[in-house]
């Protein structure tokens, strides 16, 4: 079998002592700043890259994916305790996990939920390493029309998935898109919007656009809250869940799998979005629809698993065609390319070593949570009562050190504090931005695939309509942009996103 | 007709959206447009100024048909203050070194919060500070100076 020899040479990277050490300290750091009310993945995993540049390309992705479903359990455990989601794939366990917490429950949601996670982590490695290989494989045959198209449907349904108004959506990708053309162009040489800064001709820094928009935005959009005290916690008195629990749980967690590990593959979709489609299913097929609301363990085990199963579903996309389906994975993109690695379909073939090892790292990272969190619980406990003026400049410290540490220079700290003042305006404006930093990271590209398909078909623009894929592509995001035009489309996609108030 | 739709988050969107395309489109006409069989630097970012004029009017336009509420009041103070804090410990880090632009950044920021006690400013400065150069210098082995020469 192709599979498992494959899964074989993973596992011989992963479980290396080394890299189970980066996994594990992944794993630990990414909880730890993920349990932090208000700390999302976005935010962690632009925070702790740094930390990661000295590493080899391996064992770094390796420590990132850590941090990243370190991130989202933390966030988990905190929407539970607190009733504070950090994200917006959390809000839906806040619903029902805080009632549980409420009557006494507090340790069995937690339990329900690391076990729904694993199980859901466990499913999904496999599922990851089936097909990608097989989507890269196709991948292989794409010309840069295709690709140009393939990048289109990517941000239609990045800002179809968006929250609120579609335009507005719409218009952040364009201006992602109008940031990351900023520097030397590369087919003529040409300085754009550098503005004779020297710095800004090898373009703005990625970090620098994460770090301004999703940490000191929200910093300077939290630190005058005069309400800020420090949440009210419940006890944690039993950690394993009743019998009756896992009888609810098992099966909603199962479906939870199925519907997050395909929701992650789609451009768009992830954790997000997985967690929500989960929650209205198990409302749905449940014999009891009343509990839902009042502490529902399927509410929890449903929703959880999804959306672990969909965070790792969405490194498909990202491994295998280069293209990042949502705002997480476009950072991920960026780290791989910071160490050099180009994503796309030829990383299977050419670094079979870090593609599988970063699989199977899933898997390990997944079990590591689980052995970590139940009984480290009480130590994330004492993390979200640290209140939040101890917390911010503990974070800034953190982010001026880790902008400098990029090209060694102080630049960086200076645009990233500009991307605050400017995220904090979005933020006022009710902007979501996350798909500015899809068209960012996908902007060079998107130009460049643009270019070589119109050198090729010597200026003539119906190309991208007369090559077949390339025209099956275009009719898909025409067809996600008319569901959102069509009044019962619409309707519905307002309801989805009304629960995330 | 909303008539302060100025003030709506979708307004000012709208607004930011078309003033931004313009700029873009302005800023990119000085570019080579080249030819569609081969692009000049210009014609990317000339689609893309262009486009979102289009898109910052269609908002700015609804959001005058629409009756939202106006945007919350911008934050000012927290807004220069942490802005500075982070420009000032840039500025100093390696021209005045670690630990002077880590204390330097939590006194400046201290100062956006509403309830912080000096004492527990001055700690959490020395904590930090003892905490950077032990992960990102002894732990790290960044070359980052400590001091001043």
């Amino acid at each position: 079998m192709d599979l498992f020899s494959n899964l074989l040479i993973g596992f011989e990277t992963s479980l290396q002592p080394a890299n189970l050490l980066y996994c594990f300290i992944g794993v630990v750091v990414g909880t730890a700043i993920g349990v932090l009310p208000g700390l999302g993945p976005l935010a962690t995993i632009s925070m702790l890259l740094p930390l990661t540049y000295s590493l080899d390309p391996v064992a770094a992705l390796i420590m990132l994916s850590g941090i990243y479903y370190g991130a989202q359990y933390g966030g988990s455990t905190t929407a539970i305790l607190v009733n504070l989601p950090g994200e917006a794939s959390s809000v839906v366990t806040a619903i029902d996990g805080h009632k549980m917490a409420n009557a006494g429950r507090a340790g069995a949601a937690l339990a329900i939920a690391a076990l729904a996670s694993v199980f859901a982590g466990t499913i999904s490695t496999f599922f990851v390493a089936g097909f990608s290989p097989l989507l890269a494989k196709v991948a292989l045959s794409f010309g840069p029309a295709e690709y140009f198209s393939l990048m289109v449907v990517g941000l239609v349904a990045a800002v179809i998935l968006a929250h609120g108004s579609l335009m507005k959506a719409i218009g952040m990708v364009l201006v992602g898109l109008v940031i990351g053309s900023v520097g030397i162009d590369n087919n003529s040489g040409a300085y754009r919007f550098t503005f004779g800064s020297l710095e800004l001709s090898t373009g703005i820094e990625f970090v620098s656009v994460a770090m301004g928009l999703f940490a000191f935005a929200d910093i300077i959009a939290n630190v005058g809250d005069k309400t800020s005290n420090a949440p009210i916690i419940h006890k944690i008195s039993r950690l394993w869940p009743s019998r009756q629990d896992f009888r609810d749980a098992t099966p909603a967690a199962a479906r939870g799998t199925v519907l997050g590990s395909i929701l992650g593959i789609l451009p768009g979709g992830g954790a997000a979005l997985a967690s929500f489609s989960a929650y209205t299913l198990e409302k749905k097929v449940s014999r009891h629809p009343e509990r839902f609301g009042n502490g529902a363990v399927e509410g929890v085990a449903g929703p959880e698993a999804a959306n672990n199963a969909a965070a790792q579903t969405s490194f498909i996309p990202m491994l295998t065609l280069g293209i990042p389906s949502n705002g997480t994975m476009a950072l991920m993109m960026g780290a791989m390319m910071i160490h050099n690695i180009a994503p796309g379909p030829q990383v299977i073939t050419q670094q079979p070593v870090l593609f599988w090892g970063l699989i199977t790292s899933m898997f390990v990272g997944n079990v590591m949570l689980v052995l970590l969190n139940l009984p480290l619980v009480g130590i994330w406990v004492k993390l979200i009562s640290i209140p939040y003026r101890f917390l911010y400049p503990a974070i800034l410290m953190f982010c001026v050190i880790g902008l400098y540490s990029i090209q060694n220079q102080t630049f960086e700290i200076m645009t990233a504090a500009v991307f605050g003042l400017v995220g904090y305006l979005f933020m006022r404006m009710k902007c979501e931005p996350a798909p500015l930093l899809l068209g960012f990271i996908l902007g060079p590209m998107l130009e460049s695939n643009l270019k070589r398909a119109m050198l090729l078909a010597k200026g003539d623009a119906t190309t991208f309509f007369t090559r077949p894929v390339s025209a099956i592509m275009l009719l898909i995001a025409l067809g996600l942009l008319l569901t959102v035009v069509l009044p019962q489309f619409r309707k519905k996609r307002e309801e989805v996103f009304a629960e995330d108030a | 007709m909303n008539e302060k739709f100025y003030r709506t988050p979708d307004g000012q969107s709208g607004i930011f959206f078309t003033l931004f395309g313009a700029f873009v489109t302005w800023q990119s006409l000085g570019y080579p447009l080249g030819k569609l069989s081969q692009m000049g630097p210009g014609m990317f970012p000339l689609g893309l100024g262009s486009l979102l004029v289009i898109v910052g009017l269609i908002v700015t336009f609804n959001a005058i048909r629409s009756s939202q509420e106006e945007a919350e009041p911008f934050e000012w103070r927290s807004a220069v203050i942490i802005t500075v804090a982070i420009i000032a410990s840039g500025l100093l880090l390696l021209t005045a070194g670690l630990f002077v632009s880590i204390p330097v950044l939590v006194l400046i920021s201290s100062l956006a919060g509403r309830k912080n006690r000096i004492a527990s400013v001055i700690l959490s400065a020395i904590g930090l500070t003892l905490m950077a150069w032990l992960i990102f210098l002894v732990g790290l082995d960044m070359r980052i100076p400590l001091f001043w020469n």
